[in-house]
């Protein structure tokens, strides 16, 4: 069965059109060499009882010739008696049996023996009657016509001999012949059934090798991959087919995971990439913040100076002094942006703020604090980090206040945290504006800081993750902003400079 | 295309297959059958034709001869009359007398049609011997059977043995004896009785050697002659027909049944006591020596032959001995 089932399609068809065939042929044949036995051995009777037939004929045609010849001595009889002796002589010992028995065989001889005699009879018969001896050719012609009656018995007796053993042979056959019909019919029958069961299931083993292939094809065109290889139990062409397909499955599902991991790496470039912008973007809005806030450094710078010597020269003390802080104000903003600062270096730019606010306002109208613990001082920063925050708290919180304004900046480790806290006595904000300031939202009005949505992206920028800032805030109580930065030490982490 | 013996096989298969029937089909092809002269070689061509009363007996009879003229070369026809009339018997005896057979071994009726027949069968020179029962009178004929004074006269004797008292008897003669056959068994039977002066003979019946017939007769002798304590019969069928009244009559302690020949039936009946006795031929040895005398006559190695066959009386001591050996046909 084993090597039935793994031969090619084409074998199988072909053996099995060849069996079905052969044994149909073979019915076929001996069912028409049976009839054609039947047929033949009937054929050979028939036409043997007719030649004995014909014989008898002659035989009677020749006697009622001889008694007219020797009633009427009439020529034309004489011809005829001579015609028909001629046809008896020639065929008498050609005469044969059906059947290859002894009894008929000697029955054969008994005939051919008394027509012999008969023959003989005949002549005497016809000389005497040429020598006109009545009464020898009368006897004679009593002889032929005994002969004559024994001749046609005798012939009558082999033929229904012949005919009854035929007759029973021929039912014998005739049986047979029902029989091997029968048969062959049961054999018709059985082989139609064993064909109808062969090719149902050659053609489910056909059919269902490729409908699970239409299958899979199927799911393969639906994008899902996920389907089994199919099974390959055969060595045809179906076989072939499979092997083929699932290698196809097996390829299409390699090349779908390689251009999903490409795909995923170049959307993680991508994203790389974007960030890269975003944090250029970011800088640059830093930096054309900052650079809006000059005009033109270096003439600014100069003009400080000049300043600053003017006001020595005019023993201004406190307007030089005014001035260089100024100075050192604008330098320090216009530092490289991306380059981190420690804290102690930001505190300092706020106090030079403080100062110049003091100036400005006056001693009485605000009053800033700076306090930084030691552990905390030199925790790296982005630039400007507090500078905003201060500013705006001056801004919105203290400017307009009626009493004294106070800002204090305090900032401290707490474990690998850098807290910094800016709190300020001024108006405070109402719900919705500490809402929008959560949310990033731009405020209306006086903004010419960076802004917390700045820091708070310069933070995730340089230090790796955003810095969480806190505000508490309640109208007319004032504001606190608390900056809660990882706490980096020098030389930590930094980034490479990113130049456009 | 690569090559698959597999393949090659089923297809040489089919094309064997195909070629073997049509072979089948040619050589089947019947030619009407000439039975080639070489088949039946035969020195002489005898016919054997019998008044087939008794098929068991005449099997048998057969078949002796058949063995004797195997080993001569003799081809033996054989008339089968079982069913045939007088004149088809008849016709058959002129149609081979006419077809100028080589030898005839015969059993037929004494009438004179059959006896012009047998005349002129020997004018042919056609040697013929009778056998059986002399139902011809003919002086050349030669004859194997049973000798008609000798079963009358051991009839008698077996009579004799096995009546003890005075006893009238019936006696049964087959008319198909010739004239002086039936003669010549009536003086051997009279002979035997002659000195016995208990037995009588109160009745002599022609019988025509029919079964049924005999039945009738029988029935009313029994009628008519009451008298009648024994019965003896010539022929085979008359045994039988006389025994099967005597047990319809249930007086078969009472009458005395000599008969002749053997069948099964007859042999059944002396088993049972119905029969006392019957004499009888072997038929083999009959066809047997039927066969080597026609041999001898055809060979012209006598001119007339005489065999008397020995008669076996058969009775209730050796009826099974006589059954086994003789009644089974081989």
């Amino acid at each position: 069965m084993k090597n039935w089932v793994t031969q090619s399609i084409r074998v199988k068809l072909i053996c099995m059109f060849l069996i079905l065939s052969c044994i149909f042929a073979l019915v076929n044949f001996f069912s028409y060499y049976s009839e054609r036995t039947l047929l033949n051995r009937i054929n050979t009777l028939l036409t043997n009882n007719i030649k004995l037939k014909e014989f008898s004929a002659d035989v009677d045609n020749l006697v009622n010739a001889l008694e007219k010849y020797l009633v009427s001595r009439n020529f034309d009889m004489l011809r005829e008696y001579l015609h028909y002796g001629q046809m008896i002589e020639a065929t008498y010992l050609q005469l044969t049996p059906v059947e290859e028995s002894i009894d008929n065989y000697l029955l054969l001889e008994n005939i051919k023996n008394m027509t012999r005699s008969f023959l003989h009879q005949a002549d005497k018969a016809v000389q005497a009657k040429r020598a006109r001896n009545s009464e020898e050719y009368h006897q004679n012609f009593m002889e032929v016509v005994r002969y004559n009656t024994n001749i046609k018995w005798a012939i009558d007796r082999l033929i229904i001999k012949q005919l009854e053993e035929n007759s029973r042979q021929y039912l014998q056959i005739s049986n047979r012949l029902i029989y091997l019909q029968r048969l062959s019919l049961y054999l018709i029958v059985a082989v139609l059934i064993i064909s109808i069961t062969v090719a149902i299931w050659t053609s489910l083993h056909l059919t269902n090798p490729l409908r699970k292939l239409a299958e899979a094809a199927e799911a393969v065109s639906n994008r899902d991959f996920s389907i089994a290889p199919l099974p390959v139990s055969t060595n045809d062409e179906i076989a072939v087919v499979t092997e083929a397909f699932n290698d196809m499955v097996a390829s299409i599902t390699r090349l779908f995971e390689e251009i999903k991991n490409q795909s995923n790496l170049e959307n993680r470039l991508k994203e790389q990439e974007l960030q890269n912008l975003t944090m250029k973007n970011t800088l640059r809005e830093a930096e054309l913040h900052s650079l809006q806030s000059q005009i033109n450094p270096h003439f600014l710078f100069n003009t400080l100076n000049a300043g600053v010597q003017l006001a020595i020269m005019e023993d201004a003390e406190k307007t030089g002094e005014f001035m260089d802080k100024v100075a050192s104000l604008l330098r320090y903003n216009l530092r490289r942006i991306e380059k981190p600062v420690t804290l102690q270096e930001e505190a300092k730019n706020v106090e030079t703020y403080f100062f110049i606010l003091r100036t400005r306002y006056g001693a009485e109208r605000f009053s800033f604090s700076v306090q930084i613990e030691a552990e905390a001082a030199f925790c790296q920063i982005p630039l400007l980090t507090l500078q905003p925050i201060v500013e705006n708290a001056l801004i919105h919180g203290i400017e307009n206040l009626e009493t004294k304004g106070e800002i204090i900046v305090n900032a401290y480790r707490r474990e690998n945290r850098l807290l910094i806290e800016v709190s300020d006595n001024g108006r405070g904000m109402d719900e919705t504006t500490l809402t929008r300031l959560r949310t990033n939202e731009k405020l209306p009005g006086h903004t010419t800081g960076l802004g917390l949505a700045n820091v708070r992206e310069r933070s995730r920028l340089f230090l790796g993750e955003s810095c969480l800032i806190k505000i508490q805030s309640a109208q007319g109580k004032g504001t606190k902003v608390t900056l809660d930065l990882p706490a980096v030490k020098e030389g930590g982490v930094g980034i490479e400079d990113i130049s456009c | 295309m690569r090559f698959d013996w597999r393949l090659m096989i089923a297809t040489l298969l089919f094309v064997l297959l195909l070629s073997l029937s049509v072979f089948f089909f040619y050589s089947f092809k019947e030619e009407p059958y000439t039975p080639s002269p070489s088949s039946f070689r035969y020195k002489y061509h005898f016919v054997m034709i019998a008044r087939d009363t008794d098929k068991n007996f005449w099997t048998k009879v057969l078949y002796g001869a058949e063995t004797v003229g195997k080993s001569e070369g003799v081809a033996l026809e054989y008339f089968d009359s079982r069913s045939a009339d007088a004149k088809e018997f008849e016709r058959y005896l002129e149609m081979i007398i006419l077809s100028r057979v080589d030898g005839i071994l015969c059993s037929v009726p004494g009438s004179s049609s059959f006896q012009s027949l047998i005349n002129e069968a020997y004018e042919k020179k056609i040697p013929v011997v009778a056998l059986d029962k002399e139902t011809f009178s003919n002086e050349n004929l030669s004859f194997v059977g049973v000798n008609s004074f000798d079963l009358g006269f051991k009839n008698g004797v077996a009579l004799t043995n096995a009546v003890k008292k005075e006893t009238k008897v019936a006696v049964f003669i087959n008319l198909s004896l010739a004239d002086q056959s039936y003669d010549r068994y009536l003086q051997g039977f009279n002979q035997a009785i002659k000195d016995v002066k208990e037995v009588e003979v109160e009745l002599i019946i022609n019988s025509k050697g029919e079964s049924i017939s005999a039945e009738e007769q029988t029935q009313l002798i029994l009628k008519n002659h009451p008298e009648i304590q024994a019965i003896v019969c010539s022929d085979v069928n008359d045994t039988l027909g006389v025994a099967k009244v005597v047990i319809d009559l249930n007086r078969v302690s009472e009458i005395t049944i000599i008969g002749s020949g053997l069948t099964p039936e007859i042999a059944n009946y002396i088993e049972r006591g119905v029969i006392e006795g019957v004499h009888a031929v072997d038929p083999f040895e009959l066809g047997a020596q039927g066969m080597s005398t026609l041999l001898r006559l055809k060979q012209n190695r006598s001119l007339k032959e005489r065999y008397d066959m020995p008669l076996f009386l058969i009775n209730r001591d050796n009826v099974r001995r006589f059954s086994n050996n003789y009644m089974i046909v081989p």
